[in-house]
């Protein structure tokens, strides 16, 4: 009885309001806030996703055998020398492919923050201090190093061998079996099929790419939905927070390596170099892209391996991080020392200007943003995630 | 007027000309200015309109004069002045013919304003020329 009456109520209501017209009843019309000179440059921050290209110094990137056998690689502890730690560890799934932890462990304490491996095929560099040039030869690091895997090229050469399984895929994908007597030509094999399963994992699209591609088409009325504090953000992000100056492009940094105002001290006394030691590892490395494992130096060319300088800015430097799914993959930085979104916007609207390199770029400055533009900002990098 | 003077206007026309046509002739890219008084004209063409972020760039740079010399020691450097950094790699210098060089390898990692700066010894004395590009 009582909704019959509720409804009926309702229902005359209704049809008053229907009655005094549209003029009355006016939904929060969608809109775009931004205007020029920030449209263009939300633009060049896509379209998304990239097209797949192969990768021209691995020559099984892009086969389905060695992502297959790649898969199995990256998910396997046996590997290991205690048979424990697989590149999974540190890099799950769940976590948006890194490990939710402020530092991983491995075998032993790793003094940095896990990188996710979302879109890692479009990198120029590799690692927070970039001291590899290549996804395969960033996969070799690893395995051997005696923190994380702790393995050598002989145990990974016989494991394969060893394993009847192992040994048909790496035949099918290499063409022959793995040869025991070269261990270190077998350890680049593998990592290559692990680099080749790497290259599949790739983010999808978000609420910034549906609006960038409809500003791009220019359909303001599908543009204008994009929520209005994302769009607030936008301008923070592209205009006077000079964020899109370093975290350019569809992945949101321009591969390169900044100070960002972060401590470099990784305990008294002790400090973490970042690209500068970077730097030197990538130049003693046999396996960079100007040593003897580049399957095709015609095209994956090392110019940037041979021309990147040592500069004495280089010193803790870390690479630009790229921002998108950031929401799977907290906490932040090279250090994993801030928790949230929220405290890295806070980080950069409170930036202390000491800790900056002095013959650094000088681009970075205290933004002292309002609680509503920390807000706007956090919900613009929220929306460069797909959930 | 004096049969001199008309000679002299004459002559210094010429002069002129020859002097403009030593301009038109010099490189096909954009024109660079010089940092100080000098007789040298310098242009630099990185293949186009459009040069953008994110992609290794080659830059050829022809140096032209109107006397026989051959200048050595050329450098190019690309900064931006307004954030007072320059490229993180260095640029690898080809010599392609008398007084003409590409650099190649220069990656500029940021949209703004960047000074392209070529300097090269000649007569004794270095001389310096800068062009300011766009890039977006
Ligand atoms: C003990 C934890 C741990 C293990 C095990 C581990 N990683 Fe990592 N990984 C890290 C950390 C920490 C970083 C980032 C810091 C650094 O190395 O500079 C990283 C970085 C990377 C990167 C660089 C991503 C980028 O964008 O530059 C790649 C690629 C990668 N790991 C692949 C692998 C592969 C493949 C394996 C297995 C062979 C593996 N990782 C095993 C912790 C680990
Ligand atoms: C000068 C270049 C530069 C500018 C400008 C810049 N960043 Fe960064 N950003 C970095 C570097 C470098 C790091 C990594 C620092 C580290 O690990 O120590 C970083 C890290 C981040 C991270 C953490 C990502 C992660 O995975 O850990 C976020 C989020 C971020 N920046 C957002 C912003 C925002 C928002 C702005 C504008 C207010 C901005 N950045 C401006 C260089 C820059």
């Amino acid at each position: 009885m009582m909704v019959t009456r509720r409804n009926s109520i309702c229902f005359v209501f209704a049809a008053i309001l229907m009655w005094l017209g549209p003029g009355l009843i006016t939904l929060p019309v969608a809109q775009v806030i931004l205007t020029g000179d920030k449209i263009k440059a939300i633009k060049r921050h896509g379209p998304w996703p990239p097209v797949f290209e192969e990768d021209p110094s691995n020559r099984v990137s892009g086969s389905a055998l060695a992502v297959e056998f790649g898969r199995k690689l990256f998910l396997d502890p046996s590997l290991s020398r205690d048979g424990d730690v697989a590149c999974v560890t540190c890099h799950l799934p769940e976590k948006g492919w890194s490990d939710g932890q402020e530092t991983s462990k491995g075998i032993s304490q790793l003094d940095r923050n896990s990188q996710s491996l979302y879109n890692v095929r479009n990198n120029r560099w590799y690692g927070l201090d970039g001291r590899t040039d290549s996804l395969w030869a960033h996969s070799i690091g690893p395995m051997l190093d005696e923190r994380e895997m702790g393995t050598s090229p002989e145990a990974i050469a016989s494991a394969l061998a060893q394993d009847a399984e192992y040994s048909r895929m790496y035949e099918q994908v290499y063409g022959e079996p793995p040869d025991v007597s070269d261990p270190q030509a077998v350890m680049v094999n593998a990592a290559k099929a692990i680099a080749a399963f790497q290259e599949t994992i790739v983010s999808w699209r978000t609420p910034f790419d549906d609006f960038r591609d409809a500003l791009a088409n220019g359909d303001m009325e599908a543009a204008g939905t994009y929520p209005q504090d994302a769009q607030r953000g936008a301008r923070i992000f592209f205009g006077k927070g000079n964020c899109s100056l370093c975290h350019s492009g569809p992945m949101f940094t321009n591969g390169e390596f900044a100070d960002a105002g972060m401590g470099y001290f990784v305990r008294p006394g002790e400090v973490d170099t970042g690209r500068h030691g970077g730097i030197e590892k990538l130049r003693a490395s046999p396996f960079n892209l100007s040593g003897k494992f580049n399957d095709n130096p015609e095209q994956a060319s090392d110019w940037a391996t041979r021309q990147v300088a040592l500069h004495p800015k280089t010193f803790g430097e870390f690479k630009i991080p790229p921002l998108r799914e950031l929401t799977q993959t907290a906490p932040y930085m090279h250090d994993g020392s801030l928790a949230t979104l929220e405290d890295v916007v806070r980080h950069y609207s409170e930036i202390d200007e000491e800790r900056l390199h002095a013959d650094g770029e000088n681009i970075l400055r205290p933004l002292k943003l309002s609680e509503q533009e920390i807000a706007d900002l956090v919900a613009f990098l929220e929306s460069l995630s797909s959930f | 007027m004096s049969r001199k003077i008309k000679v002299a206007l004459v002559a210094s026309a010429l002069l002129f000309a020859c002097s403009a046509s030593a301009t038109a002739m010099c490189g096909s890219g954009l024109a660079m200015t010089a940092e100080s008084e000098t007789n040298y004209e310098v242009s630099m063409d990185a293949g186009g309109e459009k040069i953008s972020t994110g992609e290794p760039l080659s830059v050829d740079v022809a140096i032209c004069s109107n006397d026989d010399v051959v200048v050595d020691r050329f450098k190019l450097d690309a900064t931006m002045p307004a954030h007072g950094h320059g490229m993180n790699y260095v640029p690898e210098i080809k010599e392609q013919g008398k007084n003409q060089y590409t650099a190649s390898g220069l990656f500029l990692h940021m949209p703004g304003k960047w000074r392209f700066e070529v300097s090269f010894s000649a007569d004794g004395k270095t001389h310096r020329f800068f062009r300011d590009v766009d890039i977006e």
